[in-house]
């Protein structure tokens, strides 16, 4: 009976060994958070003129290269990314890697020489995006 | 000299002659008993003699009997002894007050000393039982909610992200708050079973058995005189309450 007694005090001592550390309100350290209060995930790299031939025709286009900071992800994670340019608000708009698994991205557009073009871009993926951030470039 | 020893003569034979015939006239009847209970009864006759006998010679006319047997209340009637004639008679003896009581208090001895030994092991079983699965619950929501703070860590889908802050860690700690109450609930409800069926042991350890004191044996012993076959002898008993 003893023995039971000292089971009783043991499980209560060991009842407070389970916390509950999760505290919802500091949960936005994934930059894949829409909460997300880290540092900007993605960066302005450059921007420079580009002639494309397409079907005999030298077409320009500004192309802004940005960088995924894939280093503020939590662990390694595939992602793509959504962009929105500000300016254009055009639908078909997108972002696409510069090589296969580069974090370099690249959107190409109509040249706006002197303009300052602003792109909203967001981590996404399941259909969802992530913080949205601004990043701006001028040719 | 000689006429008076002649004289004394003839007087005691005429008083002998006078008993012997007194003797004769008084006729003799039988009783025979039957008794409940029927092996323990003793009785004492004319408050004189004390008996076990089951079936008794006695002159006729009414006699006073005393019944007693062990546990019972003691009866005192006068049976009327019929000459040339036997008589059946049954006795029964009630069981005495004192008796039913201290049956009573037995029953209510071997009850509790029942309960004692087996219903506070068997709580206390119980609820050790339900503290561990408490405590292995209370374990297992702790994980639960520790699991997805790490899918938060390794997600990278932003509508899980979002389901996972707004419903299933709320939710998960929701149900940790539970396991932790229910635990400790049980924890203490198993401590304090465990407490009380020491002390129940203990109790139960230090009780003493009731004992029957038979006060009627007592009155029915008080000045009897028991037939020894030799003369007889008197005897006189008494009880002092000292509580």
């Amino acid at each position: 009976m003893r023995i039971l007694l000292a089971f009783a005090i043991l499980l209560t001592l060991l009842s407070g060994c389970y916390k509950d550390n999760v505290d919802v309100s500091e949960l936005n350290t994934n930059p894949f958070d829409r909460d997300y209060a880290g540092p900007s995930v993605f960066e302005f790299d450059e921007t420079f003129l580009q002639t494309v031939n397409i079907g005999g025709t030298n077409v320009l286009y500004q192309v802004i290269v940005f960088r995924v900071k894939e280093e503020l992800f939590l662990s390694p994670s595939s992602y793509s990314v959504q962009l929105r340019d500000l300016q254009n608000e055009d639908p078909n708009a997108t972002a696409t890697p510069v090589s296969p698994g580069s974090s370099l991205y690249r959107y190409q557009r109509a040249p706006a020489p002197g303009q300052q073009i602003c792109l909203e871009l967001q981590l996404f993926n399941n259909q969802s995006g992530a913080r949205a951030e601004t990043i701006c470039a001028t040719l | 000299m000689m006429r008076s020893w002649g004289i004394f003569a003839v007087l005691m034979v005429g008083i002998q002659v006078l008993w012997s015939g007194s003797l004769h006239a008084q006729s003799t009847g039988q009783l025979r008993f039957r008794f409940e209970p029927d092996r323990s009864m003793q009785f004492v006759l004319d408050g004189k003699y004390k008996l076990t006998d089951r079936e008794i010679t006695l002159g006729e006319g009414a006699h006073r009997f005393t019944f007693w047997a062990p546990e019972r209340l003691m009866l005192d009637t006068t049976l009327f002894v019929e000459g040339d004639r036997t008589r059946e008679v049954f006795i029964r003896l009630r069981y005495s007050q004192d008796y039913v009581d201290h049956r009573r208090a037995e029953e209510r001895y071997v009850k509790e000393g029942r309960w004692g030994r087996y219903l506070p092991p068997v709580v206390t079983g119980g609820a050790a039982a339900w503290a561990t699965v408490s405590f292995l619950n209370y374990g297992k929501a702790s994980r639960a909610l520790d699991d997805l703070a790490d899918s938060y860590r390794t997600s990278a889908d932003p509508g899980g992200i979002q389901r996972l802050k707004d419903e299933e860690i709320p939710s998960a700690k929701s149900d940790l708050r539970s396991a932790r109450t229910q635990a400790f609930v049980a924890t203490g409800v198993f401590a304090a079973s465990a407490a009380v069926t020491l002390i129940i042991r203990k109790r139960l350890a230090q009780r003493t058995a009731p004992v029957f004191d038979d006060k009627e044996r007592i009155r029915f012993e008080g000045l009897v005189h028991q037939n020894t076959g030799v003369g007889g002898i008197w005897s006189a008993t008494f009880s002092l309450p000292l509580l």
